[in-house]
């Protein structure tokens, strides 16, 4: 049998999330019901002749293994409060979202569904809706707010045993993080593409309040946590972030950089047939 | 010959080389704060128990621009490069500035204005504290020299 959460963690207020075996079978079918329809598109681009990089598979493949991993890794690993909290957000609010919006989910949908679907999700994307969700202000406060309300208020506590508010809050953290993910890649068409600066800077508003949040948590543990605990889940949830501020500031600059490239292609291009190209046209200075 | 003569680098790259030095001279500090005096010789603490709310929003947001910058910095100095090379004497300039101001900052408004953490604990931190202040003017002061200096003029 394994070893459930001991009685110290439920009365600390701070038992893992999903910890029971029907929580993590359910999240092990929902993984592998997202990767199989993920999979059956990209075979129906293939078929039609149509390119898509195994890569992409790859990574969506990994964003949906966060989720039983996020199920039954706390457990696993003897991890309990606010740590096992800590590796669930860093699985759920940071994995799972870049390597989501590394797969470009929606484009694909827009590659192989047909008809009526299609048209659907065109107009969810650009509704009025969708154009205020993905503005980067709003973008910020509901990726910041998501972890800010979930660390430094008594959120937690309220969770043990409420199962569906559970759900709900690693929902908004899942799709807060993607919303996030798909502005700073721009990969997905979930909006037009935005600058470099404002990119950046979007990164550096969440990166700095997720830095300053994991801070305030070591300085200022929640009530009821166990001795030690805010702090060693405030470290990992630091060094967390530190990883994926850098990985998210060096894809937003390769892409950039990658960009130039094109660009100076182009030019090289051009320079290199303007001298000749045009045989009939006779100089000024020869005449 | 009336053709068009190379006229230099163009007007951004001058622009682009101080941003790139200033971008990885705040990348140098955060970086040398990090790794030195936090993790290789542990003279900083994570959290001291000491200084005000606002000191750790400072700190979180220097932490995340700091990696940003490094890494901003590089990629900005490898598209100069491709595209004909940086401008030295502003990329050495901007380092010096960029790294000197967050010395300062670091020194002046979070060490000892908001009381975040100090150089080293259990000693006497005047010595120190002069040391790193001092280093970072000199810094902000010769780099910021290096970048008002006029340019040459360009080979018409």
């Amino acid at each position: 049998m394994s070893q459930h959460p001991g009685h110290d963690d439920v009365v600390a207020g701070t038992a893992p999330l999903v910890s029971s075996f029907p929580a993590a079978l359910t999240a092990f079918l929902l993984a592998a019901a997202v990767t199989a329809a993920y999979l059956a598109a990209v075979a129906g681009l293939r078929r039609r002749g149509d390119r898509w990089p195994a890569a992409r598979s790859l990574l969506w493949g990994a964003a949906a293994a966060c989720v039983p991993l996020a199920a039954a890794l706390p457990e696993a690993l003897g991890l309990a409060g606010l740590r096992a909290h800590v590796l669930q957000h860093v699985l759920l609010a940071m994995v799972l979202p870049v390597a989501a919006a590394l797969a470009a989910p929606a484009t694909l949908a827009l590659r192989t569904l047909r008809g009526r679907r299609r048209r659907a999700l065109l107009a969810l994307l650009h509704s009025r809706w969708a154009r205020v969700v993905t503005s980067a202000p709003v973008v910020v406060v509901l990726e910041v707010s998501g972890f800010a309300v979930f660390f430094l208020t008594p959120l937690h506590h309220a969770l043990a045993g409420r199962p569906v508010l559970t759900l709900l809050v690693h929902l908004h953290a899942v799709l807060a993080g993607y919303l996030f993910a798909a502005l700073l890649l721009g990969r997905d068409p979930v909006r037009v593409r935005r600058s470099v600066t404002t990119r950046l800077v979007v990164l550096l508003l969440v990166a700095g309040s997720h830095d300053t949040i994991a801070k305030l948590l070591h300085a200022s543990p929640p009530a009821g946590s166990a001795p030690g605990d805010a702090q060693a889940a405030a470290r990992l949830l630091f060094g967390a972030g530190t990883v994926l501020d850098v990985v998210l500031a060096v894809l937003v600059l390769s892409g950039w950089y990658a960009a130039g490239s094109r660009q100076l292609a182009r030019e090289r291009r051009r320079s290199a047939q303007a001298p000749r190209s045009p045989k009939t046209a006779v100089s000024p200075r020869a005449t | 010959m009336t053709g068009r003569a190379p006229a230099g680098p163009p007007p951004s790259t001058a622009r682009r080389s101080t941003l790139a030095g200033v971008l990885m001279g705040v990348g140098l500090a955060a970086f040398l704060d990090e790794t030195v005096f936090h993790q290789l010789l542990h003279w900083h603490h994570f959290y001291d128990g000491a200084g005000a709310d606002a000191g750790l929003v400072s700190d979180g947001f220097f932490h995340a621009a700091g990696w940003i910058a490094v890494v901003a910095g590089l990629f900005l100095f490898a598209d100069l490069q491709r595209r004909g090379g940086a401008l030295r004497r502003r990329l050495v300039g901007g380092v010096l500035a960029g790294w000197g101001a967050f010395q300062l900052y670091d020194g002046l408004v979070q060490h000892k204005l908001l009381g975040l953490h100090q150089i080293r604990y259990g000693v006497d931190l005047a010595a120190y504290d002069v040391v790193w202040n001092t280093a970072g003017g000199a810094g902000l002061v010769v780099g910021l020299l290096l970048l008002a200096r006029r340019a040459p003029e360009p080979v018409r």
